[in-house]
């Protein structure tokens, strides 16, 4: 054996470990999704659990109307967390790259909500929220923006902003540290070549900030998006997807349809969906990054 | 960190886990029962549950059983992995939201021929028999049942000079004139308090009590759905005015809505015997201005609760079933009224010292026995399906500007298609 191939049998004896890691847990999970979402997988019918049934339940997701109404939901929530938390992101880093006195705290302040578990952002949000006792009625209240307790989380019009509210609160400090990174590896001497030709600040964004934080903002974006787009934990808590399905996402809907209503199948199918879709943007991701047009 | 650093760690690791492993680790020569259960570490019942292991391991010198608390929420996910996965609990316990599920998917072993050989066909409650059976076939030993009182702080009845109501317009008018609000018009203090959230709770721990009460139901006696009824109708009316006027506290769960009447924030609540021990551990000073009576409707409701049952595929059922047995003695049924202070579902299971430590047991176990169920007759094993279309159709009409009828009218086809599959 030359020593070529014994670096070869070496690698893939110091792999397998990992690599049956990830087969244990993903890709055969991953595969039991898909195999269920061919099958009709009832807890209440035992005697037709595991039956081929082809692909019955992607035909039936076609026709379901709230299939389609949970996947305008996920693209609403989608697009608003993605957008607003990128932007809030952005004025933030922006903020924070002025290297003032006492930014170092308010870059750890402001990224608390990213640090913090999703399940204990949405209990203290849902506490907030609480159209009785929550603090935010309160404070409404007392300044006298409002006369009575808004219903936040009981009515689908303003439910489906709360979530995204709390959605974006979540996820604006991952896209601000991204952005701070970008920005704190510019070379000042671009910008000092756009001050000695006369640029002010809007040419310096314009011309050297901006193009140079494409590449961070494409990644920050996309995954920010995949983030948003596979949320469950949080909008689960603050909302069970109600009222009225008005904030049921893709991600509860599947959840609801196989442990709240056994219908392991039909769920499996919503999760291969989501899966597809995921995978996409992955893929968007990875091509995104590999052009290397940016900077 | 050189090569023989490295040897060294590893030896050392090996040898540490040798050490604590016979610590950690069950001793070879005991069975291990595991009884997961939500009611690990809730008072009363955690005791209950101490007391009664502690008896049979005593009787059982080979067994060891292992509590395994898991939140309610939780619960029934934990127990279909742990089916699909071949692993049932050793002690499976259910609640009456997955009993029939469990029992339908044919996880759970049935216990007929067991049963006749005790006491429990003629001296459990029959209204719980009832429940526990699944096509004339019983898969689970009821515990314990739930019956609803109308709880009323007399201090606030007292301070406005009110009656306790007996009637569905009594209850109304009272929670209108209880409710009190501060000069900028911020309500202080909630007539009635009850769940009132866009989920699937909202029935089981809101409206049901009013349609039940009625004499109504989502379903009736054939499992046919019932959602255009006059009751039903009667009673989303009844909590939609209550709601609009300020009476009833929106946005309440089922456990915020019963701190409400605890902490003095309502003046009614209706709810179970439970209450009770928590406004004995949350606040004591409430007790002496607690009264409870029957709720103020023409019929009073009474439900399953919860139970023990043998899981298909379990490896010491026959150690199981002598735990079911004891832990349904009349000794040990008498026990857990004392502790938990609730209904045990063996009749005539409230002692003398349950009675006098908490009298209002008495007045909870004679409406168990008379009370309607509000559990779905016929959609037991889909009442998830059932309470997540109630809450979807309704919500949009408590909260906010829909149609009441054409909501019903919804839901009422919701509901003949979930049954529809059911069949």
């Amino acid at each position: 054996m030359t020593l070529r191939q014994r670096h070869r049998v070496l690698e893939t004896v110091y792999l397998a470990p990992a690599v049956a890691f990830t087969v244990a847990l993903v890709a055969f999970p991953l595969g039991r999704m898909v195999q269920l979402s061919f099958q009709e997988y009832e807890l209440a019918q035992p005697l037709s659990r595991g039956t081929f049934v082809g692909v019955s339940h992607y035909t039936r997701l076609l026709e379901d109307r709230y299939f389609w109404r949970a996947l305008g939901v996920t693209a609403a929530y989608t697009v608003a967390v993605t957008t607003v938390s990128f932007g809030i992101g952005l004025v933030t880093a922006l903020a924070l790259n002025l290297r003032l006195r006492g930014m170092a705290w308010a870059r750890a302040l402001l990224s608390i909500p990213w640090a913090l578990p999703s399940a204990i952002a949405a209990i203290i949000w849902l506490l907030l929220l609480q159209s009785t006792f929550g603090v935010i009625n309160y404070l409404l209240h007392a300044v006298g923006l409002s006369r009575g307790p808004i219903q936040w989380l009981l009515r689908p019009d303003t439910s489906l902003v709360a979530i995204i509210v709390v959605g974006i609160w979540k996820v604006f400090p991952f896209n601000m540290l991204v952005l701070l990174a970008g920005l704190q590896a510019i070379p000042a001497e671009l910008y000092e070549a756009v001050a000695v030709d006369g640029g002010g600040r809007i040419p310096q964004f314009r011309f050297i900030t901006w193009p140079a934080l494409k590449y961070v903002s494409t990644v920050a974006s996309l995954l920010t998006g995949v983030h948003a787009f596979r949320e469950f934990e949080q909008i689960y808590i603050l909302t069970g997807g109600g009222p009225a399905r008005a904030t049921e996402t893709l991600g509860v809907q599947a959840y609801v349809q196989a442990f709240r209503f056994f219908d392991f199948g039909y769920g499996s199918a919503i999760g291969v969906v989501m899966l597809v879709v995921s995978l996409t943007s992955a893929f968007a991701l990875v091509r995104a990054m590999r052009a290397g047009e940016f900077y | 960190m050189n090569r023989r650093q490295s040897i060294l760690s590893i030896v050392g690791a090996i040898l540490f886990v040798c050490a604590v492993a016979p610590f950690s680790a069950a001793p070879a020569d005991k069975i291990a029962l595991d009884f997961p259960s939500w009611q690990w570490g809730q008072p009363g019942y955690d005791d209950f549950f101490k007391e009664v292991t502690a008896a049979f391991v005593k009787t059982h010198p080979n067994v060891e059983i292992k509590p395994i608390p898991i939140p309610l929420e939780k619960y029934a996910d934990q127990l279909i992995v742990r089916f699909s996965s071949g692993n049932p609990p050793e002690i499976m316990q259910w609640s009456l939201f997955d009993y029939h599920t469990f029992a339908r998917a044919g996880w759970l072993v049935p216990l007929d021929e067991r049963l006749r050989q005790t006491d429990m066909p003629t001296t459990w409650n029959k209204g719980f028999l009832s429940f526990t059976g699944v096509d004339g076939v019983q898969y689970g030993v009821m515990l314990s049942g739930s019956s609803q009182m109308l709880f009323t702080n007399q201090a606030m009845f007292k301070k406005a000079g009110m009656r306790i109501p007996k009637t569905p317009e009594e209850l109304v008018d009272a929670a209108k004139k209880l409710a009190v609000r501060d000069p900028g018009g911020t309500v202080t203090q909630y007539g009635l308090s009850m769940t009132s959230v866009a989920a699937p709770e909202l029935w089981s721990y809101g409206l049901a009590r009013f349609v039940t009460g009625l004499g109504g139901g989502i379903t009736n006696e054939k499992g046919v759905p019932t959602a255009t009824s006059a009751e039903v109708k009667r009673a989303v009316r009844m909590m939609k005015e209550l709601l609009q006027v300020g009476a009833i506290p929106p946005g309440l769960g089922r456990i915020p809505s019963r701190q409400a009447f605890w902490e003095g924030k309502a003046a009614m609540l209706i709810e179970g015997p439970w209450v009770m021990e928590s406004i004995k551990s949350q606040n004591p000073s409430l007790l002496p201005s607690v009264e409870l009576a029957p709720i103020p409707f023409p019929h009073q409701i009474a439900d399953a609760s919860n139970g023990l049952a043998l899981a298909k595929g379990q490896k010491h059922a026959n150690l199981a079933w002598e735990f079911i047995v004891m832990a349904t003695s009349p000794q040990w049924m008498q026990r857990y009224g004392e502790l938990t202070g609730v209904i045990p579902a063996r009749n005539e299971s409230i002692s003398a010292k349950a009675l006098q430590e908490k009298p209002w047991l008495k007045t909870f176990a004679q409406v168990a026995v008379s009370g309607r169920p509000q559990t779905p007759t016929g959609l037991e094993a889909a009442q998830n399906q059932v309470y997540k279309a109630i809450a979807d159709r309704l919500a949009p009409v408590l909260f906010g500007n829909e149609d009441l009828d054409a909501a019903l009218s919804a839901l009422q086809k919701d509901l003949e298609g979930i049954a529809k599959k059911g069949r």
